[in-house]
This record gives C-alpha cells, structure tokens and sequence, in this order.
C-alpha cells in the first residue's frame, strides 16, 4: 500500500492518501483533539451518468432517470432488517445520503467508535440489498420526496434555470430524483446492476477527518476490503452529453409560474469546458467565485446599489458548478424588478470584463472568500463535504 | 467535554469556549431585554435604526423573541492572526467594534439624522409586516392560533397600525431606557485565552450600565378546548398540530428525549412508523418553541393521509405507557440526545446559540451537564412528562377535500 503526505504549513494540516489493493482511494485528515469525526464514502455517479445496461434477459436497456438516488435511498435497507440510521446512532454517529449530478455520497458524523462505524460504512454501501417489497415501499416515499420538492423555490428556480441553458432533455434540466414515470422503470435488476457496475472500490473515495491515526486506519480498511468480493473492474464511459455543452444557451429567457409571495429569478451563464483538466477545475472555480465576488458579492457596490434601489430583496445568492463535462454559473435572489436587475447585471459583468475590478474590490473579494473557507475546517462536516466533492473529480 | 467559562465582568456576563485549534474567532454580543406589550412595536424598529448604517457586513445582526424577551444579537467572525495575518482586528478589535455599535450608536453622534432614519426604518418597517403576512409560515400561524396572547405569537416587525405613529425621540429614550434593564452577554469561541478575553471586554465596555437580571420566563397556558381549523389553499395538503408541552425547563433532559421520539431522528416512533412503515409523509418538521410551552409538528401528506397522521401522532403519546422503550431503546435514545449536543458544542455560531439559552434558564443545562443527565432518565420518566402533553391546536391546509 503506497502512503502519500500532502501537508500545508499555512494552515498547520496534514492530508494522508493511501490506494488500496481493491483500487479504494483512502484519505485520511488527522485532527488531533477533533470531538468530532468525519467520514464519506463517496461513488462517481451521479444523475448525469445516463447510460445502458444489460439486464439479466440479455437485453440492453437505457437506466431510467432517477436511479443514482433511488440506489442511495436503497442503500440504508439492511438484510438483518434493522433501521440503518438508528444502529448507527447507537454508536453515537449520524448518517446521511446525497445524490448530485456527479456523485453519489454517504457520510456519518460521529464522536465515537470511529472504526466499527467505518466499518458498518463500508458494509452498507458496498452490500447490494434489494427486495421487491423494500424498492415498492422506497419508490413510494420517493414519490412523497418529489411532491414535497414540487414547492421548493430553490429547486425549481434551479432546474429551470439549467433547463434554460441546456434544453430540456439534457440530464442537467432533469431532476436528480428522476420523474414519477421514470421511478417506475426502477425495479430491483435495474439497481442491482447500477450497483455492481458503479459502487466498485476503483470508482469510490473514502475520506476521514477526525482524530485518528492515518496509518492504522488504513490497515482498519484494507483488512475489511481484503475480505469483500466485488465483480471485476470494467471503467463505464460516462455517457455525459458534451456535445450538447457546446451548444449555445438553449433559452435566453424561461418564466414560470408559481406560488411565491415575491419573483424568484436567477441568471445564469455556461462555461464550455473542453479541453480543461480536472486539476484546472478548482484554480477556474475560484477564479469563478473571486469575479463573482469582487463584482457582485455582497459588500460589492452592485450589490450595494440594488438594495437602496430596493430592486432585489435580501442577498443575492451565488452558485458554480465546474466539472469536465459542463460548467454553470448562476446569480439568484427575489426581485420585484427581475428585467431591471437583470440590465443592470449585464451592465456590471460588461464593465468588469472591459474595465476590470479596482484593487480594492478585488482584495475584499478575496478576503471573503479566504474566511469562508477558513470557516468550513471549523466544521468538521462542511469540510468533509467540500473535501469530498473535490477528491471524487 | 469542553464547557464554557462563564463570569461576570463589569456589568457583562462573559461566555468563553476556548478551542485551540480553531481557524477563526467567533464573537456575539447579545442584548437581552424584557418586552411589553406597550412597546413591542417601538422596540423591533429599534435595531433597524440602530444598525442602519451597518456598512461592515462582516458584522451580522439578527433579532428575535425568547418567551417575554427580546434579543438583539451581534456576530463578527474574524480568522485568526495565525492563518491571515494582516486581515484581521484580532479580538479585542472585533469586541471594541460591537460594543461601540450598541453603547455607542451612530444617533448619539448625529442626532439630526435620526428622524429621516426613523422616517425611512418605519416604511421598510411596514413593507416587512406585510410581507410576513403574506408569507406567513406553517408554524407562525400556527403559534399565533396556539397562543395569540404570548409574546412569541406577536409580528416579528411590530404591529403594522402602531408602526406609523412611532416617533424618533421616544425611540431614542426607549433604547437609552433598554440599555438600563437589559442583560448584556458576550460570547467569544477560538483560540483564545480567558484573560486575553478579560482584558478585551473590560476595555471595550467600559461605562456599560450595571450587571441586570431579567423577569422570570412566561410560558402559555394550554388552551381549554382543542382547535382543529381547516383552510382551503391552492397549494398541496399540508397538516401542522401544535402539543402544548407547558414549562418543561424543570425536566430537560427527559423533555430533550422526547422530542427525539418525536422528530424526523431515527429514533423517532412516529417517523418510523409514518414514513418508513405507512409512507404517508416523506419529512416531519418539529419545532421545539419549547419558551412558548409548545411543540410544532408540520408536515406535507395526502389529504386522506392527514387525520391518520394526527391520529399516529396521539396514539404515540399513549404508547408509551403501552409499549414502553426498551432498555435498548432508551440506551439508543439517551445516545442519540447526547450525540446531537455534542456535535452542537463542535460548531461556535450553534455551541453560542445554546449557551445563550442556558443564559436564560439556567446554568443547570449546559451541555456537558445535559449529557451527563440523559443515560438516567427512565422510561417512567418519559411516561410521566409525556401524559401532561395535549394536543391543542390543528391546522389542514390546501388538499381536495377542503
């Protein structure tokens, strides 16, 4: 097992990797004197890796919209038919599932039994375990989850706005928890077979933050890996649509209706991202957040400006996704004056391409930004998140 | 497990949590002040007025009511020398910051502008009122039906027909006159040492008025009859069901468990029984408004669903004396509780936001002690407590059938 040391002198850490023999990535931050310890394990695949499968007839089949997130609803059903969730609590830990256009991702929190916790992680996402009365049951309180979304402003707004920029057949305007059609496509040999392709060691990154000692950890992992069988590793292509990134944006203008006290609007560009590595990602999302910031950030005189003006109401909220198959970036908040905002907007972003941003706007920016990821290794679970996402691409 | 030092200084009562290893400085200061009926409008304009000219947005404010008080809370976040060397005011910098915003406002300096402020503060002010109104949440309609006459239950912003009336000078005096009988609190977590932290209060708060301690907490007595209201609503069936718990202060860390029993946790019965085993609901919301004396319930289902979902929700209540928690049960629900305050204590903003609530009702529950007591409360103990709940309010929004 080869050991890897990556250490940062400004910010006093230490991030410890190791690759198992089974291809697992292991990454270990060690946080002496941490009461909290962090761990996810997270699977490249998410709601954008639309792709086919051979289904047990032998015949090849599209995986309907919306498995990635019935899998990880799926996986906290145990054999023992035990409440996944609450052995762990039992064991002073908290766990949780996301599933994101890129990944999939299950974390616990925990203040102790760190290993035996680890251990129960590794066995819950790693234990294929599908019945037809537990998938029955799970799609209908999926269902239930679909409805409540139905009236989650920032949901909408936000598949709305991807679906502007994409159209609407790409995988980004699709919900990650698929369509009420769709969950009904998902049967027991559709996840099985996700599963066994996708939730292999080679495509899965464990991450541990807490007050443990990296070396010994390793060996907790690799001797549970050693003895769990997975199906040899075939790499999937990930069927994302590039060629529709290329494409321009889709719809310059989407409105909907719906039932929010004020206009929710959001403005969004998209980045073509060919030809970027995944180690250019992080330098172009910061550089991202820094213009954002520096031009339409909070303190920003934009920003200032629109809310004398009372053209928007409370803050602006700002969002990037950067990957190699697409990039977005979008600006949302409540308006009463959406076509305003929005000239103005167009306004700032023209200047600041033109003119540039003062020194001054941009030292503030990149203060903001400093803090707010200082702030995140003060909680150990936003860490883990962030760290997270950027190890799995 | 780590607990905050408390003491009083110069009129200040002083929290400290040092955490040596923290990248940045948490520091709040909170103004605690009784409330009135009388002066409940004047008073939520007056921290509007008085951070108007806020331009520092690393300060954040926010205020709230706790039961009969009202708190103005003041947030500055600074990293630590240490990792942005240059950037920072350090400690004693942030602490001068907030105590010159509330000892000495802008107003006092130029009292000329006070009036146009006081002008422009009561129009926002009432454009607020009318957008809570109209965006009124689940659970303040429901505290306001539950418990019209209790502080908690009153607009946020005031009430709307007193808001115009207001005048620049009585606001001004009603401030100078809060100041006097509020209890002052200052909250610091980071690397800090306590007599770093001394030293800075002491010079920041110089001429703060004398140490005060506020009226006893009001809680709202439980309605005589119960209240089932159904609305029509284009939106989906939504059910939310006020259970008055009445004072459960006395009784913590048992009230703590049954919450839990009650909440969207694995250790919930009701979530398990009504989402996992029924699939009639995907999410319960709980809101502990515990300083009303009530527990919120609220959750989307189907229509057909709700009364059954009510009906779960009582028949928890008495399964307890029923079907009462295992030996292994209560060991998971103690662990749970304990979990849930320990990882609370790992994060500043939410480790102040509990520190400032054993401010108001008493050193006996800090975190640490709360945990210590959880692994003795007895299903006895939950039984009892629980049989003094009621249900006393239920509100059906939206859905066909209404």
């Amino acid at each position: 097992m080869n050991i890897s040391y990556r250490e940062s002198e400004r910010l006093q850490e230490l991030l410890v990797t190791a690759v198992l023999p089974n291809g697992l990535q292991v990454v270990v931050l060690p946080r002496e004197g941490n009461q909290v310890t962090y761990a996810s394990l997270t699977v490249r695949y998410g709601s954008l890796h639309r792709h086919t499968i051979r289904g047990q007839d032998g015949h090849e089949r599209t995986v309907p919209d919306g498995v990635q997130h019935f899998l990880e609803h799926m996986v906290f059903a145990r054999p023992d038919g035990l409440n996944a969730y609450k052995e762990f609590e039992k064991r002073s830990a908290d766990i949780s599932g996301f599933t994101s256009h890129a990944l999939t991702s299950f974390a616990f929190s925990c203040v102790e039994h760190v290993e035996a916790n680890l251990i129960e992680l590794l066995e819950l996402v790693q234990t294929p375990y599908f019945p037809v009365d537990l998938v029955n049951a799970e799609r209908r309180i999926i269902e239930e989850e679909m409805r409540m979304y139905e009236t989650d402003e920032d949901a909408l707004v936000q598949t709305n706005l991807l679906e502007a920029l994409y159209g609407r057949d790409h995988p980004l305007a699709t919900d990650v928890l698929g369509t009420p059609d769709s969950l009904r496509l998902i049967d027991c040999d559709v996840l099985t077979e996700c599963h066994r392709l996708f939730y292999h060691p080679q495509n899965s990154v464990l991450l541990v933050i807490g007050d443990v000692q990296p070396e010994s950890l390793f060996q907790v992992v690799a001797a549970h890996q050693a003895q769990t069988s997975f199906a040899s590793w075939f790499p999937q292509p990930l069927h994302l649509p590039t060629e529709l990134d290329q494409a321009p944006v889709a719809k310059q203008l989407l409105e909907r209706n719906a039932p929010f006290y004020l206009p929710l609007v959001a403005f969004g560009s998209k980045e073509h991202m060919q030809g970027y590595m995944s180690q250019d990602l992080l330098t172009m999302e910061l550089t991202t957040q820094l213009a954002f910031e520096a031009i339409l950030g909070l303190d920003s005189t934009f920003q200032q400006e629109m809310q004398d003006k009372e053209w928007i109401e409370g803050e602006l909220c700002m969002q990037t996704e950067l990957l190699e198959s697409h990039g977005y970036a979008f600006v949302a908040g409540y308006s009463m004056e959406p076509q305003r905002l929005q000239a103005q907007l167009r306004h700032a972003l023209q200047q600041a391409a033109q003119y540039g941003v003062s020194e001054a706007s941009f030292r503030r920016a990149q203060n903001a930004i400093l803090i707010r990821y200082l702030q995140e290794f003060d909680d150990v679970q936003a860490l883990g998140a962030r760290l997270s996402r950027h190890l799995a691409y | 497990m780590q607990e905050f030092l408390q003491f009083e200084q110069d009129g200040i009562h002083v929290h400290v949590l040092p955490k040596p290893k923290n990248k940045m400085i948490h520091v709040q200061v909170s103004i605690i002040a009784p409330i009135h009926r009388e002066h409940w409008t004047a008073q939520a304009l007056l921290p509007h007025v008085l951070l108007h000219r806020l331009n520092d947005l690393q300060v954040e404010w926010k205020q709230e009511t706790w039961c009969n008080r009202h708190l103005i809370t003041l947030q500055l976040l600074q990293a630590h020398e240490r990792y942005l060397p240059g950037h920072t005011t350090g400690l004693s910098g942030s602490l001068q910051k907030l105590a010159a915003l509330l000892l000495n406002p802008w107003f006092l300096q130029s009292p000329t502008d006070l009036e146009t402020v006081v002008a422009q503060e009561k129009r926002k002010q009432g454009e607020r009122i009318r957008e809570a109104r109209e965006g009124h949440h689940a659970k303040q309609r429901l505290l306001a039906l539950a418990a019209p006459d209790h502080p908690s239950a009153w607009p946020m912003y005031g009430f709307e027909q007193e808001v115009q009336v207001l005048d620049s000078t009585a606001l001004l005096q009603r401030y100078q006159h809060l100041l006097q009988v509020s209890e002052i609190h200052v909250f610091v977590v980071g690397a800090v040492q306590t007599d770093e932290v001394c030293a800075a209060v002491r010079s920041a708060f110089d001429g703060a008025p004398p140490l005060q301690h506020l009226p006893d907490l009001l809680i709202a007595p439980a309605k005589p009859e119960p209240l089932l209201i159904q609305e029509s609503s284009p939106g989906p069936a939504q059910v939310s069901a006020a259970l008055h718990v009445g004072s459960v202060f006395s009784q913590y860390p048992t009230f703590w468990m049954l919450y839990n029993l009650y909440s969207a946790l694995p250790t919930s019965r009701l979530y398990d029984r009504t989402r996992n085993q029924q699939q009639w609901v995907y999410h319960i919301d709980t809101y502990l408004v515990e300083e009303t004396g009530y527990l919120f319930l609220h959750t989307r289902s189907e229509s057909h669903h709700r009364s059954e979902f009510i009906t779960a929700c009582r028949e928890e209540l008495f399964r307890l004396q029923t079907d009462p928690l295992s030996d292994e049960d209560l060991h998971t629900l103690s662990t749970a509780c304990a979990r849930q305050l320990r990882f609370r204590m790992d994060l500043p903003w939410r480790a102040i936001a509990y520190q400032l609530k054993i401010a108001q009702i008493g050193s006996a529950f800090t975190l640490p002690r709360m945990v210590a007591e959880f692994p003795n409360v007895t299903a006895t103990d939950l039984l009892h407590l629980a049989q003094t709940f009621t249900f006393d309010t239920i509100f059906y929004t939206g859905g066909e059938d209404i």
